[in-house]
């Protein structure tokens, strides 16, 4: 009987919690022809020819997957919905932009087969090394857009967004995102792509919404 | 001499303008080497450029062979589909490779090639980093070019690999049924010296490639491509913008040279690197350069203006002479020549209008020094009033008159006065202008008589005294120089006119100040009356009294040259009312004792003449 009671009381409670935030937003961004894609990294050659066989596919990272995404209000949880993790493999930054909180701790893995001399512009001129399967930290206090590269690859650049909104996160590779767990309530939604506002709009969350959103412009350059 | 000074300026200028020309135009020159140097460097660069561009594309195209071969598209097959051991797959791969890559010459054989799956996993690697990687395992699909490889893509990049640069391509490798990416084959090349030397070979230029501030690579060794990391650096965005920068110099002396500077494309340009394509400095080119570098040619008949030349400076010879001949010694020897007859007594002073200049101002300055030294010598004015007898006398005696041409006696003139027209009416007062020559500068008195040096051999005509204008008001000095002066005579008979062009005008400005008017007394005594003497005119021999007498004989011989005075007055039909012979005496005498004590003289004679129609004395020192 105990059992049952207590069971009854945490299924009351976990109910009751639910009704009291009770929203979801699950949306989805989409690229019009007009958006232009910024590559974080450019590096062009002489030639770049496509091969007369077969049709040359996307880029290998969907660039949405590089979009931070933020809802901004009254009442949400202060919290990052990403891993504070980049890995480096095959030569290159999983993921390439990670959103951060000011002050957070980000560790950086080096699962790559080459050791890494890492720098960023705020954490001092010096570079760290990273040797392999070696991890380190970093944190920033400042929101804003920063840089982690590695200085014996050029292309090796990762790209932290440290944001103050209460809660960010990141599409994935088909620009899928979602906030769960939020109070019902009317936010604002907005994306980030490379350090540039990209959307903002406002957004009533009660229950689970869906919203569809279509990048038709690259944000402003300074 | 204005113009000969102008021309003088002129031509000195003309001549700076020359030198200062000649030291500025090889500067244009000089510029216009650098440019075409600079326009033959650029050009290098540009062949630099599309060798590097063509070189890529060989490579490209070498590579796009290599990964179409079946062997290789089977194993990468067989790799990415993770299907066998990927060690065999390394092995097969890696033989496969370099069986393929031993068939090309040694010199073109790729540094490092690399074999990836549909992933960027590296199945095989030849070159650095072989021997650290895992096969499958390590990727390599960061990198942009085999990123852009496995999206079907054949491109070409630059690495840097532990310090050194590599021009690398890939080339995507397609499944045998051609249904997918299955890899990529990517083939890198080191820019080394040898690399250089082979661009060196087809450029003709030098060429240097630098990496993250370090040379990597070059065909000249100078201690002056130190800096050409950090001119890079100075103009890395004028390089961002233009491809490349304009032409530099660096190094100095015998080790300086000319670059320009270009970036490399692809993934180490991130990391600095850059060639610069080097040529010879421009040799300095100053008027001394250019000078030793004219050969014979240059000073042909046919490419040289030698007439232009030789007339130009011949026209400049003449017109300066022509210049100095008609301001300088043209002047010269006219004041030359008047100074001559100045110092033969042809001249009583020198034509100063007929100068300009300085020999106008020396003509001034010698007229002014013959001034003063007659101003000494001459009698003061009241002579004329001896000559002329008393104050009362001549003041009662309007007819009296003195010869307008007549002031003093010049240095070089007779000592020998003249009275004229000495009629009987008496002068109130005697007002004498300030006296000087007819053309020449004032006199310090009229009347005043200059002895010759040798009266008795010179016989002269005594200065005429006529027609003297008599007021009693000062009369205007211009006025008197005009209508008063002196005329020398030197011929025993009648004065001499003296030629017109031996007058001297003298400026307003140069005359003396007027002399004082000074009252003379009356004349006393009356005119007697006297027989008719018969006069004959000037132009024939005057009637010549006898020698003056001593004593009583002095008193008859005054008696007769008065009846003679008298007669030819009345010939002219002039009064003689106011005439008399005591009175005529006594002025007879007082002249010739300041004739005898001025000139030591023995005697004065006396000679009645006719001028103008009017009767006129003249009087003469006797030294004999």
């Amino acid at each position: 009987m105990n059992r049952i009671a207590v069971l009854l009381v945490v299924l009351i409670a976990t109910l009751s919690v639910r009704s009291s935030q009770g929203a979801e937003i699950k949306g989805y961004i989409r690229l019009s022809p007009e958006f232009t894609v910024t590559p974080i990294f450019v590096a062009p050659g002489y030639w770049q020819l496509p091969n007369d066989v077969m049709e040359v596919q996307p880029p290998l990272v969907d660039p949405r997957s590089e979009m931070v995404v933020e809802l901004n209000g009254a009442g949400l949880p202060n919290k990052v919905l990403v891993k504070p993790v980049l890995r480096i493999e095959d030569s290159r930054f999983v993921p390439r932009v990670l959103p951060t909180k000011p002050n957070s701790k980000l560790t950086i893995t080096n699962l790559d087969w080459m050791g890494h001399l890492l720098e960023t512009k705020t954490q001092g001129t010096r570079a760290k090394r990273l040797g392999l399967k070696e991890s380190m930290e970093y944190s920033f206090d400042k929101p804003g857009t920063y840089n982690i590269r590695c200085t014996e690859v050029p292309h090796l650049v990762a790209e932290i967004f440290v944001s103050d909104a209460p809660m960010v996160t990141l599409p994935d590779s088909t620009g899928a995102f979602r906030f769960p767990d939020i109070p019902s309530g009317s936010y604002t939604l907005r994306i980030w792509y490379r350090g540039k506002l990209a959307y903002s709009d406002p957004v009533a969350a009660k229950g689970t919404i869906r919203v569809d959103v279509e990048l038709k412009k690259s944000p402003a350059k300074d | 001499m204005f113009f000969s000074k102008i021309w003088f300026l002129v031509v000195a200028l003309a001549a700076a303008l020359a030198f200062g020309g000649a030291l500025v135009v090889p500067k244009p020159g000089m510029r216009e080497i650098n440019k075409a140097k600079a326009a033959g460097l650029d050009r290098i660069q540009h062949n630099a450029d599309l060798l590097l561009r063509l070189g890529a594309r060989e490579w490209l195209d070498a590579a796009t062979g290599i990964s179409q071969d079946r062997k290789l598209v089977e194993v990468l097959e067989q790799a990415s589909d993770r299907r066998g051991e990927m060690d065999q797959h390394k092995a097969r791969a890696t033989d496969r490779l370099l069986t393929l890559t031993n068939k090309l010459p040694s010199d073109r054989r790729p540094e490092l090639l690399i074999a990836v799956d549909a992933r960027g996993k590296q199945i095989s690697r030849i070159g650095p980093g072989d021997v650290r990687f895992k096969p499958g395992v390590d990727g390599i699909a960061g990198y942009p070019l085999v990123e852009a490889v496995l999206r079907g893509y054949s491109r070409d990049d630059t690495w840097n690999i532990d310090g050194k640069l590599y021009l690398m391509v890939g080339s995507t490798v397609i499944s045998r049924g051609r249904a997918r990416y299955v890899g990529g084959i990517i083939i890198g090349r080191e820019i080394n010296t040898a690399y250089a030397q082979r661009m060196k070979g087809r450029l003709g230029g030098d060429l240097v490639f630098f990496l993250r501030g370090s040379m990597v690579a070059n065909t000249i060794t100078s201690a002056a491509l130190r800096v050409l990391s950090r001119q890079y650096e100075v103009h890395r965005k004028q390089i961002a913008r233009d491809g490349r920068s304009t032409a530099l110099t660096i190094g100095k002396d015998d080790d300086s040279h000319n670059v320009i500077l270009a970036p490399l494309p692809g993934e180490a340009g991130h990391h600095d690197a850059f060639y610069a394509v080097i040529g010879p400095p421009t040799p300095p080119m100053g008027l001394a350069e250019s000078l030793r570098m004219v050969g014979e040619q240059d000073l042909a008949w046919g490419h040289y203006p030698w007439l232009l030349l030789g007339g130009g400076l011949v026209v400049i010879l003449l017109v300066g002479l022509g210049l100095m001949v008609m301001e300088g010694d043209r002047p010269a020897q006219r004041f030359l020549l008047q100074v001559g007859e100045l110092a033969k007594g042809e001249l009583s002073r020198l034509d100063d209008r007929e100068f300009s200049g300085r020999f106008g101002s020396m003509a001034r300055s010698v007229n002014n020094a013959l001034d003063r030294a007659e101003k000494r010598a001459a009698p003061p004015a009241k002579d004329i009033g001896r000559i002329l007898g008393s104050p009362a006398e001549q003041g009662t005696r309007p007819d009296l008159r003195l010869d307008p041409n007549f002031s003093a006696m010049p240095p070089l003139a007779s000592g020998v006065s003249a009275l004229e027209n000495l009629g009987g009416g008496m002068l109130d007062e005697l007002q004498l202008p300030p006296a000087r020559s007819k053309d020449g500068p004032p006199a310090s008195a009229a009347g005043t008589i200059e002895p010759e040096e040798d009266a008795t051999e010179l016989q002269p005509s005594p200065p005429e005294f006529d027609s003297l204008p008599m007021s009693k008001g000062p009369a205007p000095a211009g006025a008197a120089a005009s209508s008063f002066g002196l005329e020398p005579s030197f011929g025993p008979g009648a004065p001499e006119e003296v030629p017109s062009n031996r007058k001297i005008r003298i400026p307003e400005s140069e005359l003396a100040p007027p002399v004082p008017v000074r009252t003379l007394p009356p004349l006393e005594g009356e005119i007697k009356e006297l027989p008719p003497l018969e006069a004959k005119p000037m132009a024939d021999e005057p009637e010549q009294p006898e020698q003056p007498p001593e004593d009583e004989e002095l008193k008859t011989y005054f008696e007769q040259v008065y009846n003679q005075f008298v007669a030819v007055k009345r010939q002219c039909g002039e009064n003689t009312d106011n005439l008399t012979l005591d009175r005529f005496e006594n002025k007879l005498r007082q002249n010739q004792d300041n004739l005898i004590e001025r000139y030591k003289c023995k005697s004065v004679k006396f000679q009645v003449y006719i001028k103008d129609g009017k009767a006129a004395i003249k009087a003469t020192p006797v030294k004999e």
